[in-house]
Order: C-alpha cells, then structure tokens, then sequence
C-alpha cells in the first residue's frame, strides 16, 4: 500500500503540472494559429486536382508543411485510460486538429503569392508514440488571379471536431470507468484463483515447488543449512500435535530468518515460512513465537499463499498485456482497484489466520497466554487509527489483539503464564545434547 | 448534430471534382472531420488471440467504420456551417495517435452549387 501513496503524490504532481503545461501549450499554439492565419493573403485552397481554367497560369510547383506535437503526460494518461475502456480520445482530439492547421498554414507560407493551391493531400508519419505528425502537400499555383474579398482561406477550427472541452470532467468519467472495469477483473480472478488454490493438493503443491525452492533459499542460507535457531523454530511446530494444524499437517515446514527489520512474516508455497529478524526482535516468549508460526500455518490452511501467489501473477499479467507501454503510470493507475479487491480478501484471511494461532497454542501449552502480545507491541509502532488503515490489506494489529483476546474470553480458553524465549530456546538445545550427534542436520 | 446518422446524407460528398450534372459555383475551401476512437480492452484481447490465427479483426473492422462514419459526419457539419451546397474531392487518411487508438480524417473541398 506504501508503494501506491509516495509514488502516487509524486505523480499526481507531475501529471498536475503536465496538465497546466499542456494547457499553456495548447492554448499559446491556438493564438499563434489565428495570428498567423489572419496575416496570410487570400488563398483558393482544393483538394481536388482539377486546375481553375479562368486564369492563366506563370508558375506552379509543389509546397509541402510539415508538424510534429507531442502531447503532454497528462493527455497520454488520459488517452491510455481512454483507450482501455474504449470510445473517443478526446484527449487528442484538439492536437489532432490544430497539426492539420500548422500544416496547412506552414504549407501557405511555403506557398507565398501562390493564388492557388490544389491537389492539397494530408498524409501522417509514424516517429513515435504519443506524438501527433502531419504532413500536407500540395500544388501551388502562381496566376495572374489574385483572389479577393471575403476573410482568408483558412481550415474552419474546432467546435465540430472537438467533443470536449474540459478534460478534467473527461478524466474524471474515463478513470471512473477504468477503475470499475480493473477491479471486476481483480475480484473476478480472485474468485477463479480461490477455486484453483483449494483444488491444489499440498502434495502436489510440495511437488510443483521443490523444483524453485533451492534457488529461493541459496540466496540466505549457507551451504543450504539451517542455523540452530531455525531449527529450534522448526522444532517448535513439530512439537505441536499433528491433528491441531488441520490440513497443513503434511507440510514438512521450514522456517527460515531473513536480515530485515520489519516486523513481518510469510508463508511460501510448499511449506517454508519466511520470519524477518525485526520480527524476532519483538518476541519475548516462546508463546509468541508460536502464535506468529501459527498464525502462517493458518494461511496454509486457508491456501492463502497460493491465493496471494495468483493474485500477483494476475496483477503482473494485466499490466503487461494492457499496458506495456507507460507501465509506470498506468499500473499506478490500476493499482488501486487491485488493492481495493484484495483488501477486504486479505483482511479475512489475515483473521481466519489468526483462528489458527489460537488453536495451535491451546494443543501446545494448553493455553493462549501470549497469543496477542506481539500484535500489541506492533500497533504501539504503528500508532493509532489513520487514514492509511483503511486501505491496508491488514487489519490494525489494535484491532487484531481485542479480537483475539475476546475469542479467548468467549471459548472460554485459559491464559497461562508464557515460557521465556531463552528457557526455551535452552530447552530445545538441552533436548538436542540427547540426540545422537550423527542425525543432527545442523552444523 | 455532428453526430447525427441523417446529416451526412443530406449533402452531396463525393470523391471526384465535381457533382454529376450539376455544376459548381464557388469554393469555399477545405473542411475536415476528424475522428479518434479505441475499442475497449476487451476487442483488444480478441484481436491479439486473432494475429496468432489470422482472418479479420471484426472488433477493428468496426472501429475503423465508425471512425469513419464519425470523420464523415463532422466534415459535412463544417460544410454546413460554411453553408456549402456540397464537398467534392473527399479523400480519407489515417494516423495512429495513441496506441490501440486510430484516427481517421476525412477532407475534401466544400463547395456552392449553381
């Protein structure tokens, strides 16, 4: 969610400042158009190529005007959006317009004291994308006629061609639209991913996964073993009985610590959990620690791994076959409806999970002691209620500890006394003296 | 009105430098109608799956026909305002301003019949 609201501030600005540059721009080159188009004499312009037969012709020669404009951010933006949903780019349609003007007009010029132009051709080229390039040609007649009365020739401007005016209201209907279409598709998906992720084995999942597994590991781990704590974390869920972890009991877990300060944990697919150190620095007894374990073996049972797994290949999939081009944009763009259908998702996940966590400690201890004292800890870094909770694919951990320890109040479950993390941690080393030296897996 | 289906059928546009069996008077000079248009995502998806197996892109068939139609109907609206009788030499082209997106033109000379 963080990485949609800085990014998000400093494109809004950009794209503001594009939008007020666009607008000088688009403006400044509509004056210098009428300008310019007053101070030229009188032209017969045709696009047929029938030459006039009342005059007597001295010269004629071919005369070409040629323009390039390139369309601000903003306008780009508004006519990707535009185009996902689909209908008129009203975006471009005043620069389309105005480049057949200054063609036209650089063509005139060219064409000074021509009476006559005919043939007169419009041809585009192709440079690059989000630029508007014109090209007319023509046929410049030098007669002895010179047209006159009436205003100049000029191309008849706007009003016809432009449908609108305002753009911002042409932004506010086009993302509208964009947001609606980005989010069914996300909810929709996220409805097929549900299906596809419960209908997935954990064996066959511990299968698919083996094969990725070391590459993800090789990175953090020496010699691809487990350091002691890992194994004392390893240790701690093998020791829960087997029939309290549900369906994720076929699991072989692993537990692995990644240098990282966040307090933050993660369950991978086939079976390995991902515990950051900033995590463990919050731990004070080893109630905790399970509670946190517990709570990603939870998501196990939900399948929420695979589920989160698939929403980020559709979130990937989209954006690349929408929009390859202005990717940074536009997936800014789409990232919010993508958010928005996760949020209410996740934040069910997050608290079935948290069921678990609950379960897991009673099979263990026989109590809940600790359940919700990291989450406690947690919201005192995180503060109070902001607007920033609202949007969070997690609910506020305040939240999550007042759940929890109502739960344990309704089931009527015991809070015991909780087990400190180095009695623990010293008992799970005591426990390993006893074991013969040539089973031990650790170095 | 620059929209409407029944105003490009009220004034003769025609594609050669004169209106058969009548003749014209006086030339207004250029008109133009312009149209930017996209189908939506959707179109986009099935003309991507039809360049894996060829034939025609109906969903850009289409885009391309109303695109045209529109340019067509805007051209006629500014003969109009210029109280043109007819628009002779009409001539279309194309560009692609926005990816996905294309932009038809049409122009011609807008004239006054005798």
């Amino acid at each position: 969610m963080e990485d949609l609201f800085l990014p998000g501030i400093a494109l809004t600005i950009l794209i503001g400042i594009a939008y007020l540059t666009g607008r000088l721009a688009d403006r400044a080159h509509e004056r210098a158009l009428v300008r310019d188009e007053a101070l030229l004499s009188h032209q017969y312009l045709d696009s047929g190529d029938a030459v006039p037969d009342t005059v007597s012709i001295q010269q004629s020669r071919m005369v070409t005007g040629k323009v390039v404009i390139a369309e601000d951010r903003f306008r780009n933006l508004l006519a990707r959006l535009r185009v996902f949903v689909g209908g008129r780019l009203a975006a471009h349609e005043a620069a389309v317009i105005r480049a057949k003007r200054e063609a036209v007009l650089r063509l005139r010029i060219n064409a000074k004291g021509a009476s006559h132009i005919i043939g007169l051709r419009f041809q585009s080229a192709e440079i690059s994308r989000g630029m508007i390039e014109m090209i007319a040609s023509g046929t410049a007649l030098y007669t002895d006629h010179r047209p006159t009365g009436g205003k100049p020739a000029s191309l008849p401007d706007d009003g016809v061609n432009i449908s609108h005016h305002n753009l911002l209201t042409e932004l506010a209907s086009a993302s509208m639209a964009f947001l609606l279409i980005c989010w069914g598709i996300y909810t929709a998906s996220g409805f097929a991913i549900e299906w596809a992720a419960s209908s997935i084995s954990v064996k066959d999942e511990v299968a698919i996964w083996s094969e990725l597994e070391p590459e993800i590991i090789d990175g953090h781990r020496v010699g691809s073993q487990r350091n002691v704590f890992e194994n004392y974390l390893v240790d701690l869920i093998n020791s829960v009985p087997k029939e309290a972890l549900g369906p994720a009991r076929d699991y072989d877990f692993d537990v692995m610590i990644i240098l990282d300060s966040s307090p933050n944990a993660a369950a991978l697919p086939g079976g390995l959990i991902l515990v950051n150190s900033g995590m463990l620095d919050l731990v004070e007894s080893e109630n905790e620690l399970l509670s946190i374990l517990g709570h990603e073996i939870g998501h196990y049972n939900g399948r929420d791994h695979l589920e989160g797994l698939g929403r980020e290949i559709v979130g990937v999939a989209l954006s690349a076959m929408m929009f390859q081009t202005d990717a940074i944009l536009t997936t800014w763009v789409a990232g919010w409806p993508k958010l928005l259908a996760d949020r209410d998702h996740s934040r069910s996940q997050e608290l079935d999970a948290d069921d678990w966590s609950l379960k897991i400690l009673m099979a263990k201890y026989g109590h809940v002691g600790g359940v919700s004292r990291t989450f406690e800890k947690l919201a005192a870094m995180q503060g109070d209620h902001s607007v920033m909770d609202y949007l969070s694919t997690h609910p506020h951990p305040m939240d999550r500890v007042n759940r929890l320890d109502d739960m344990a109040r309704e089931r009527g479950l015991p809070i015991g006394e909780t087990i400190d993390l180095q009695t623990g941690f010293d008992n799970f080393l005591k426990k390993f003296d006893e074991i013969p030296a040539q089973s031990l897996e650790f170095q | 009105m620059a929209n409407s289906p029944t105003s490009a059928a009220e004034m003769a546009v025609v594609t050669i430098s004169h209106i058969p069996g009548r003749e014209i008077s006086e030339n207004l000079g250029i008109v133009f109608g312009s149209s930017v248009r996209s189908r939506s995502f959707l179109f986009d998806i099935f003309a991507t799956f039809k360049n894996l197996f060829g034939g025609e892109v109906r969903s850009y068939t289409r885009l391309l026909e109303d695109a045209q139609h529109e340019a067509t109907s805007r051209l006629v609206a500014q003969a109009q305002k210029m109280d043109a009788d007819a628009v002779v030499d009409v001539h279309f082209a194309t560009s692609q301003v926005a990816y996905k997106a294309a932009e038809i033109f049409a122009y011609g000379t807008a004239v006054r019949l005798k």
